[in-house]
């Protein structure tokens, strides 16, 4: 090649360089709305009241020390309310790292929501592994507790529903699962209730600030996005006895006028479908509670070498199976799938019209627990 | 110096990547729409069609050591010149639909993964640069980058598929087979377009150079390329259920299943940037032989690179300006699919075949 070509070369990829970099949007981070959590509710007239929490990356003039800030709008779609938290913000909402998602009381107990579950599930950006919770009153309350938990109020939750819940006994769901439990066969399916619970202060400089920590000690069910019943403390103790991949629950037992805690550390359950009957079979291995043994559950736990007398673990078998028996009952009662029945079924049968709609009182149950020492 | 040489041990591990680089993005949607759970059974189905396409490959390019005849001449001699020209066209569309249709891929993912916002213009012209360079440079420096590459790649692809494992409830591709046997063959034959990614082999056939062995390395690839493919279906279908359809980027949207929702790092970022490196390569590929393509159908050879070829080449990946990209593969399908078919099944099984006739008609020539 001649000189005056490879100059000629160099100069045409010089051009051709600067009209590429010229051609990509600068994505400077102070440009992006960084939305890390966000909270749906339903005003008054029916318009749909969107808060988002966003990452606040600090500039000069904000408070040091300020993690992130909640901006609340309103809109006609979630399109639009999200359309208009840009605008307000003069930033680009980013969805892209947003992890939990808030459904109010005044959203989820009035209206069928799937529209919102379909926005989210289309968008390329959203993570289908995003937390989904219901709050006790309205979302944006509880998003606005961030300074209550001196850290974000949507990584308080999604720390709990998605990283410490199988080391305390919590079933909990993602985007993706709940949306595929309102859409398949039985169309049922749950999320977590989250409710803000106050606490003494104990900030002597700041009296007037308020604290606490946020309790799930509930679940909400949902048939095709509406609101079906919600799951006392009981039943979110035998829907997480039945989930195997979760442990750390609590059984009390009275031994000679004690009380004595027992966790659940290592469970195996089996569902079998034998004709038109559910044979559920639980085993569970449990040992003492002590104080410093948080989280040590899960199928590579040690054993233990305390020794629980059998009557102890005859009562404790009793207490999980009575629970079971109640939850089945509540279900059949109610009409709902929370043990994935239909999808088993469907597995076995294929997709029909009785794997489709069958009512959980036309299914027989037999449920066997067995409990042992770890 | 042949710049086009690609010994059987490069060709394998091409074959590999361009199994993997494009059948995680927009097809496992595809067929989960036609045949819901079922997609991974269509996939195979079809890779068990090309691998007995494959295995007469495999057998033609060890006869063709002898005499290094290229595909066009094998076609001209046998059948027809009419023929032959037939198949380039056929092939030249295929080509340049099938890049567009990945780049389209390739462009929505870099926009919702990476963020990166441009115009298409700008995304398409580096792609065609890098293959303009591959033309010049010859087919042997894509097999050499290949070659550097695949290890990496399908580490990525197995990081992938091994940290989504863990939140897949498997149980979700039973019962096998409900949407039924024929309707599994059809949509087999329906998404016929998305397979037999080794086409590009006809246009460095007569470059393929055979060492020691040539059936095993390139089954070996075919196999791994096949579990890895098939392992990442089963997964799209056991985790995304009915909604299946609705995602339209497997890939970007299985990898955020890998990291946990507040870690700092992303770690499928960086499995996700390598493994794109295989779709590009792919594309890269492609369009290597739809160049070739239009060289064969003119009747022209080039020693150097043709400015307008690759002009005109760069002008048809334009045209989702103008058509949605989907468009294009759609009436792809609807046009060529039974002459793609034809030339995709066909043509391999009766290569050896048409090599030996080909091989003697030449030799009497010379004879006489």
């Amino acid at each position: 090649m001649s000189s005056l070509k490879r100059i000629g070369v160099i100069l045409l990829v010089a051009i051709v360089l600067i009209a590429m970099s010229t051609s990509f949007v600068s994505n400077d981070i102070l440009n992006r709305a960084i939305i890390i959590g966000l909270g749906l509710d339903l005003s008054e007239d029916n318009q749909l009241v969107v808060t988002a929490e966003v990452v606040s990356p600090g500039n000069g003039s904000e408070q040091v020390g300020t993690f992130s800030k909640t901006i609340t709008v309103t809109g006609q779609t979630i399109a639009h309310a999200i359309q208009q938290i840009s605008q307000q913000m003069g930033k680009e909402a980013s969805l892209g790292q947003c992890a939990l998602l808030v459904l109010g009381k005044s959203l989820y107990t009035k209206v069928d929501f799937s529209q919102i579950v379909d926005f989210f599930i289309h968008s390329y950006n959203f993570k289908e592994s995003s937390a989904i919770c219901c709050a006790k009153g309205e979302a944006k309350e509880l998003l606005n507790y961030g300074e209550a938990m001196s850290q974000s109020a949507s990584l308080a939750v999604i720390a709990m529903l998605q990283q410490q819940s199988q080391s305390v006994g919590l079933p909990t769901n993602s985007l993706l699962q709940y949306a595929r439990s309102q859409k398949e066969l039985s169309c049922t399916g749950f999320t977590n209730y989250v409710e803000f619970v106050p606490s003494a202060n104990t900030d002597s400089q700041n009296p007037n600030k308020t604290q606490g920590y946020f309790a799930y000690k509930k679940l909400v069910v949902f048939r095709k996005n509406k609101f079906v019943c919600t799951l006392d403390e009981q039943h979110l103790r035998a829907l997480s006895l039945l989930t195997e991949d979760v442990s750390g629950e609590v059984f009390i037992v009275e031994v000679q006028g004690e009380k004595l805690t027992f966790i659940v550390s290592k469970k195996k359950v089996d569902l079998k479908i034998v004709d038109q009957t559910v044979q559920v079979d639980v085993q569970l291995k449990c040992r003492l509670a002590r104080t410093d043994d948080f989280g040590l559950s899960g199928n590579l736990t040690v054993q233990t070498d305390e020794d629980i007398p059998q009557d102890v673990l005859d009562k404790l078998q009793l207490d999980a199976k009575k629970l079971l028996q109640d939850f089945v009952a509540f279900q059949q009662q109610n009409n709902v799938d929370l043990m994935g029945l239909h999808e088993r079924y469907r597995q076995k049968l294929g997709t029909n019209n009785f794997t489709s709609s069958f009512a959980m009182d036309q299914i027989a149950f037999d449920i066997s627990v067995t409990v042992k020492q770890n | 110096m042949n710049r086009d040489k690609v010994t059987v041990g490069q060709f394998s591990l091409l074959t590999l990547l361009v199994i993997s680089g494009s059948k995680f993005l927009s097809l496992p949607s595809k067929l989960a729409e036609t045949v819901g759970h079922d997609g991974w059974l269509v996939l195979v189905v079809a890779f068990l069609w090309d691998f007995v396409c494959l295995a007469f490959l495999a057998w033609a390019i060890k006869l063709n050591q002898q005499h290094h005849l290229p595909l066009d001449k094998i076609l001209r001699t046998t059948l027809s010149p009419i023929v032959e020209k037939a198949v380039h066209v056929v092939f030249f569309v295929m080509f340049v639909c099938r890049s567009v249709v990945l780049l389209n891929s390739c462009y929505r993912m870099f926009a919702v993964t990476f963020d990166v916002s441009t115009n298409w213009v700008m995304f398409v012209l580096p792609i065609v640069a890098v293959a303009f360079f591959a033309i010049a440079r010859g087919f042997n420096s894509i097999a050499r980058m290949g070659q550097l590459m695949c290890a990496v790649i399908v580490l990525c692809i197995v990081a992938l598929l091994s940290f989504t494992i863990r939140q897949t409830d498997f149980g979700g591709i039973f019962p096998i087979a409900e949407a039924g046997v024929s309707n599994i063959i059809k949509a087999t034959f329906e998404h016929s377009y998305w397979f037999s990614d080794y086409v590009f082999v006809y246009y460095i056939f007569e470059h393929i150079q055979v060492k020691k062995r040539v059936f095993t390395p390139i089954f070996t690839s075919f196999a791994v390329g096949v579990v890895l493919t098939v392992a990442m279906n089963v997964i799209f279908v056991a985790l995304f259920g009915s909604i299946a359809p609705e995602i339209k980027l497997a890939m970007s949207k299985i990898s955020v299943f890998s990291v946990a929702e507040i870690t700092n790092g992303r770690w499928d970022w960086l499995t996700l940037s390598v493994w794109i490196m295989s779709v590009l390569v792919k594309i890269v590929i492609f369009i290597y032989c739809a160049y070739k393509c239009g060289e064969k159908l003119f009747g022209l050879h080039f020693s150097k690179p043709n400015v307008w070829m690759i002009l005109a080449i760069a002008l048809l990946l334009m045209l989702p300006l103008f058509v949605p990209a989907e468009n294009i593969a759609q009436d792809f399908m609807d046009k060529l699919l039974v002459p793609f078919a034809l030339v995709q099944y066909l043509l391999p099984i009766s290569l050896p075949l048409l090599m030996t006739l080909a091989n003697k008609k030449l030799n009497t020539g010379v004879q006489k």
